[in-house]
């Protein structure tokens, strides 16, 4: 059976007095997942990871972690195994230099001292940061702030990392970077939570996704099944993976078979029509 | 942008340790100041502008440039002290009107010469410091003295703040410019207010975001950042030795 590693129950948080961000969410994550968060902006996804890793303490509900529910001793712990990357690095950034911003997270963990060189070392290393550790981040690009920002949370060693919108504002080349370090966190076993606007990436990424309107969670499930309910879509603005439509039209005009999956990127798509054009090929001869 | 922060970093000095360049430089600016020499004043200036411009790297058109600010501000203070009013001509009378002598007397300008020249000693010992080492690393320096905690982490907050401000405030003002704002002076007076209003706002609120993004990585009440810290070489030692035994000497020697 798989690992549950975060569970939430009921969750609702409302800023001031009107508008309730949450309404009654449940949730559950399991470890190794990899989950996206879609909906349209103020749906209630950073409000949702703020409180799940305890910046923001709900109104009402609970939260598990490892089936320990949390509660106001317990705070530190959550924060300690869920770490997030927001989405403005300018807005997480605080020190002075690459290096001790990165030492940030694991300085306040209060390990011993070569605990924390050897951690923000090989964060940096991941990150391909080690030659900038003495850079201020102030003069560091979109890009690198972006990875300084990962780098921080990566050092701390957390179980589950959620992910605010990490697309955003970033051009193609580091968008690259993301999946694959995004791929590597997965293999070192860490469970994802991403949120993001871009369905494609969506798709191609996330095994599971969950859809917000409204403060309420109105999809939960696997990324084919969800993009595949018309009314979610509708409900979040959102709209199809290219992908999607593109397998969609192949099928419609009989280029490709009904029982095939829809492949996640072009290249996929590329490998499916050639299998698809070979068996033609043996099929005329 | 160029400014002292940024030439501190492509600096060559930086490898060296911090606290040797702040106690070398400290010890030259209260050198100058103590001794009160001339002779202590040029050499100083001219040690440690070698310094900055050789070891440092800086391009020497770039260090005049930095000196020139306050050296503007040191010759207007000084000419209060070479120019005299009086009844009677003496020295060199520049001009006299309404029975009054207006005059540059050789004492006053001997003065104004040594303090002038002490002034930019002490400054081009500062000039060294700043210009080799990044404002963190002279925060850590501080740290070291055992500077209240609360003075350091205000420092260090201020210090990202500045830029984070500055690029805020670049960003609003390319916004408020290519829609017109800095049109006139009657516009440019009412975008800047209002810009300057708005950075305010911006402020507080990325001061709550600051903090939940701190609080997010168990932020408990204190700052904690880890600093590498650099070894002072022997060479090093024994040259600051030397240097300061010349100063000694020459103070000594030289009338």
């Amino acid at each position: 059976m798989e690992e549950v590693l975060l569970k939430a129950e009921g969750l609702r948080y409302s800023y001031g007095q009107e508008k309730e961000a949450l309404k009654g969410i449940d949730l559950t994550v399991k470890k190794g997942e990899k989950i996206v968060v879609l909906g349209s902006n103020g749906a209630g996804k950073s409000t949702l990871f703020l409180t799940l890793n305890g910046v923001l303490t709900p109104d009402l509900g609970r939260i598990f972690y490892r089936e320990k529910e949390i509660g106001k001793k317990e705070i530190n712990e959550l924060r300690r195994n869920v770490g997030i990357v927001f989405q403005d690095a300018d807005n997480q950034i605080i020190a002075s230099t690459v290096f001790s911003e990165v030492s940030f997270g694991p300085m306040n963990l209060r390990l011993p001292k070569e605990e924390v060189i050897g951690r923000v070392n090989s964060a940096l290393a991941s990150m391909n940061l080690t030659e900038m550790k003495d850079r201020p981040p102030h003069y560091l690009s979109g890009g690198e702030k972006k990875r300084v920002s990962i780098a921080d949370i990566i050092a701390m060693e957390p179980e589950v990392i959620l992910f605010d919108e990490p697309t955003a504002s970033l051009d193609p080349v580091n968008v690259k970077m993301l999946k694959d370090v995004l791929d590597e966190m997965t293999n070192l076993g860490k469970t994802l939570l991403i949120s993001t606007h871009d369905v494609d990436f969506a798709f191609q990424w996330a095994e599971r996704a969950l859809v917000f309107s409204g403060g309420c969670m109105i999809a939960d499930g696997p990324v084919r099944e969800v993009f595949d309910s018309p009314d979610v879509l509708e409900e979040a603005n959102l709209r199809k993976p290219v992908i999607m439509d593109v397998f969609e039209s192949l099928v419609r005009h009989g280029v490709l078979q009904e029982e095939v999956v829809c492949p996640k990127d072009a290249r996929e798509l590329e490998s499916l029509l050639q299998a698809n054009s070979c068996r033609a090929k043996e099929i005329d001869r | 942008m160029e400014t002292i922060d940024s030439y501190a970093y492509e600096s060559c000095m930086r490898g060296i340790s911090p606290g040797f360049k702040a106690a070398v430089a400290a010890g030259a600016l209260l050198f100058c100041i103590g001794a009160n020499h001339l002779w202590i004043s040029i050499t100083v200036l001219l040690t440690m502008s070698a310094v900055t411009v050789w070891f440092g790297g800086l391009p020497l058109i770039k260090y005049l440039k930095l000196l020139k600010i306050p050296l503007g501000f040191l010759i207007l203070g000084t000419v209060a002290i070479v120019i005299e009013f009086s009844a009677r001509p003496f020295g060199y009378v520049l001009f006299h009107w309404l029975g009054y002598y207006v005059c540059v007397s050789k004492i006053g300008g001997v003065i104004a010469l040594k303090l002038v020249l002490k002034a930019i000693a002490a400054l081009s010992a500062m000039y060294m410091l700043v210009l080799s080492t990044p404002a963190s690393e002279v925060i850590g320096v501080l740290k070291h003295l055992r500077v209240p905690k609360l003075f350091i982490e205000l420092m260090h907050m201020i210090y990202r703040f500045i830029f984070v401000m500055t690029g805020t405030q670049r960003l609003m003002k390319q916004a408020a410019v290519s829609r017109l704002g800095y049109n006139d002076f009657r516009t440019s007076c009412r975008s800047f207010g209002s810009s300057a209003g708005n950075l305010f706002v911006v402020s507080l609120k990325k001061a709550s975001t600051y903090y939940d993004a701190m609080v997010a990585r168990c932020y408990d009440g204190e700052l904690l950042f880890l600093t590498e810290e650099k070894k002072v070489a022997r060479w090093q030692i024994i040259a600051a030795l030397c240097y300061f035994t010349v100063l000694l000497l020459i103070f000594l020697l030289v009338p």
